[in-house]
């Protein structure tokens, strides 16, 4: 949007410690609008630590979260999605004794009354094709409908920042391919951040990538600049470099 | 279960419930009119805490409490009014504003549920206690004596309003206290089809999603932990009208387990499962209590035990399964689980 406006996100030295467990440290970070980054690092880097921090289902123990220039390091989880952010969580988070369609219809009625309700539904089915599986319930979907399913519910909301936990997790080939049209659909109308292991998906969707490491931002650049650097691949399963 | 539109059915519920509850005191006997009339106040404590616990997911032990309330609030303003039309609306309202309270601080200090259990139930005790020591005269609230232990006698019974030498005997009694019964279920179904409905259920089902979605959980748990004080504290109004009587007990906590154990037998997540729950160990209590051989809350105890073993699901869960179950498996995705459908069929 507005050139010289704040960024969508932005983080000043944000912290996250249990205990003595620093899982986030001094993380500053920057999202425009409508920007897709991808947020990569080894297991246990604090990538989903991070996320919890900026969406307050942890509180951070030091730093400030900015949302558009607004100071909301205090704000509650709510708030924070009021404000305009959506998050898919690394485990799914959906309503398992509800169709489809009712969990979107309760995930609309957040923001939404009466008929804009229905409309927002129907709109989140047809961009993530579910019209096939709209009655039916959660607990009977695959580990990936799932997925796409919580995906509409965030974009019920017309989310400007979506927050991505491993959309492909346990997916199919197939349903990787139609996960990174869909996140290039999505981003038509949002900023996402996306956790992902998969470089190949990664390059598909062809964005910027933040890498962490122990609980610090390690590295940051285009995709082709991250997968050819040897620091990298070192802290990521210790490979001389993402392609080989 | 056929999709008829839910304004249909309940106004078909509530014709035939009215048509019954107003036809019924002719049929039976002085005694019976009597017991049953129970049994609607109960009934409502059951629905307040099937409500709360059943689909809020709010685990309190402290309905009783604002069933007892309720009926102290009413004892104690119908007893200065001598009207009993302002004395209802401070049953309600009194329990509503101290759940009101109370919750504040347990939800929107994040207790976690099992806090909130122990909090509802540490709440009632004290009640108990405090209770039981006003029988000084120094507790008097107007005209009316708390009376410690001993409880508050002669409640003014319900009058027409405006008109105290109007006042309802046993009939008339068991038919408000019979037709308030069955608006509370009505009034709770129409609720959990509507917006605050499905916000509460969604809550049950996934607190955190519905976080993430921007619902302020805190709130709304307050809303639904008030609205059941309310239910609970008319009850206790009709509870206080049964036999003109009101004294601690109702804070102890052999009653305040009650309704809990009405709740799980009839079926949590169901509002007809509390209502029969409620009939049947009310009046299985009653008919215990005439005989002096054993002692009641043992065979009480009893039941309770070999039902959670045997239905574990609770009577209506089960019998809805069982229902389910029988039918031609036309559609792969009816039967399982029907007792937890989030769906508002009560
Ligand atoms: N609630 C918690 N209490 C204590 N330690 C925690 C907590 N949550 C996360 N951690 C620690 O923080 C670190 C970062 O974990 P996090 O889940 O954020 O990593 P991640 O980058 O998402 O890893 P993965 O790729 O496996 O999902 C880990 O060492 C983890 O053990
Ligand atoms: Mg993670």
């Amino acid at each position: 949007m507005a050139e010289r406006g704040a960024p969508l996100l932005e983080t000043r030295g944000v912290g996250m410690r249990f205990g003595g467990v620093k899982a986030v440290e001094d993380v500053d970070f920057r999202l425009e609008e409508g920007e897709l980054r991808c947020l990569i690092g080894p297991n246990g880097a604090g990538k989903s630590t991070f996320f919890r921090c900026l969406t307050k289902q942890y509180q951070p123990t030091s730093g400030t979260v900015l949302l558009r220039g607004r100071d909301v390091t205090r704000a509650p989880t709510h708030a924070i999605a009021r404000q305009g952010v959506g998050i898919k969580t690394q485990v799914p988070n959906v309503f398992d004794g509800l169709t489809v369609r009712e969990n979107l219809r309760l995930a609309a009625t957040a923001r939404h009354r009466g008929r804009a309700i229905d409309e927002a539904c129907d709109q989140a089915i047809e961009r993530l094709s579910l019209k096939a599986i709209g009655g039916h319930r959660l607990d009977r979907l695959s580990h990936g409908q799932r997925q796409w399913v919580e995906l509409a519910m965030v974009v019920t909301s017309r989310p400007a920042l979506i927050l991505l936990d491993e959309p492909t997790a346990g997916m199919t080939h197939a349903e990787v391919e139609h996960t990174a049209a869909l996140i290039q659909e999505l981003n038509r109308d949002s900023a996402l951040i996306v956790v992902e292991h998969d470089m190949q998906f990664i390059r598909s969707i062809a964005t910027g990538v933040t890498v962490f490491h122990q609980g610090r931002i390690f590295a940051d650049g285009t995709a082709e600049t991250i997968m050819r650097d040897p620091r990298v691949g070192e802290i990521y399963l210790g490979k001389r470099n993402l392609l080989s | 279960m056929a999709r008829v539109p839910l304004a249909i059915q309940l106004g078909a519920i509530a014709l035939a419930g009215a048509a019954v509850i107003v036809a019924l005191p002719s049929f039976i006997g002085y005694d019976t009119i009597l017991q049953i009339t129970l049994n609607f106040a109960f009934a409502i404590l059951a629905l307040s805490l099937g409500f709360v616990w059943g689909y809020a997911g709010i685990f309190s032990f402290g309905q009783a409490a604002f069933f007892g309330l309720g009926g102290y609030a009413y004892a104690a303003a119908a007893i200065n009014f001598g009207d009993s039309t302002p004395a209802i609306l401070i049953g309600v309202l009194l329990p509503a504003l101290f759940a009101l309270v109370l919750g504040y601080f347990v939800f929107y200090a994040r207790l976690s549920s099992i806090y909130v259990a122990v909090i509802t139930l540490v709440v009632t005790l004290i009640l108990y206690k405090f209770m039981g020591q006003t029988a000084k005269p120094s507790y008097m609230i107007g005209n009316a004596m708390l009376g410690g232990y001993n409880g508050i006698p002669a409640i003014p019974p319900l009058n027409v309003p405006g008109r105290p030498d109007l006042f309802a005997g046993p009939e008339e009694m068991f038919v408000i206290a019979g037709l308030t019964a069955l608006a509370v279920y009505i009034g709770l179904r129409v609720l959990l089809a509507a917006r605050l409905g499905k916000i509460v259920v969604g809550m049950r089902e996934n607190e955190l999603r519905m976080e993430l979605l921007g619902f302020d959980t805190r709130f709304y748990k307050l809303v639904a932990f008030v609205i059941a004080a309310a239910i609970a504290g008319l009850g206790g109004v009709m509870f206080a009208n049964w036999n003109a009587f009101i004294d601690p007990h109702v804070f102890g906590l052999g009653f305040s387990a009650q309704p809990i154990i009405w709740v799980m037998i009839g079926g949590l997540g169901t509002l007809i499962g509390p209502i029969l729950g409620a009939f049947i160990l009310s009046t299985l209590s009653l008919e215990l209590g005439t005989q002096k051989t054993i002692d009641i809350n043992l065979i009480l105890g009893l039941v309770f035990t070999v039902f959670v073993l045997l239905v574990p699901q609770g009577i209506i869960p089960t019998l809805r399964k069982f229902w389910t179950d029988r039918r031609p498996a036309r559609d792969p995705d009816a039967g399982a689980n029907a007792s937890r459908e989030a769906s508002s069929h009560g």
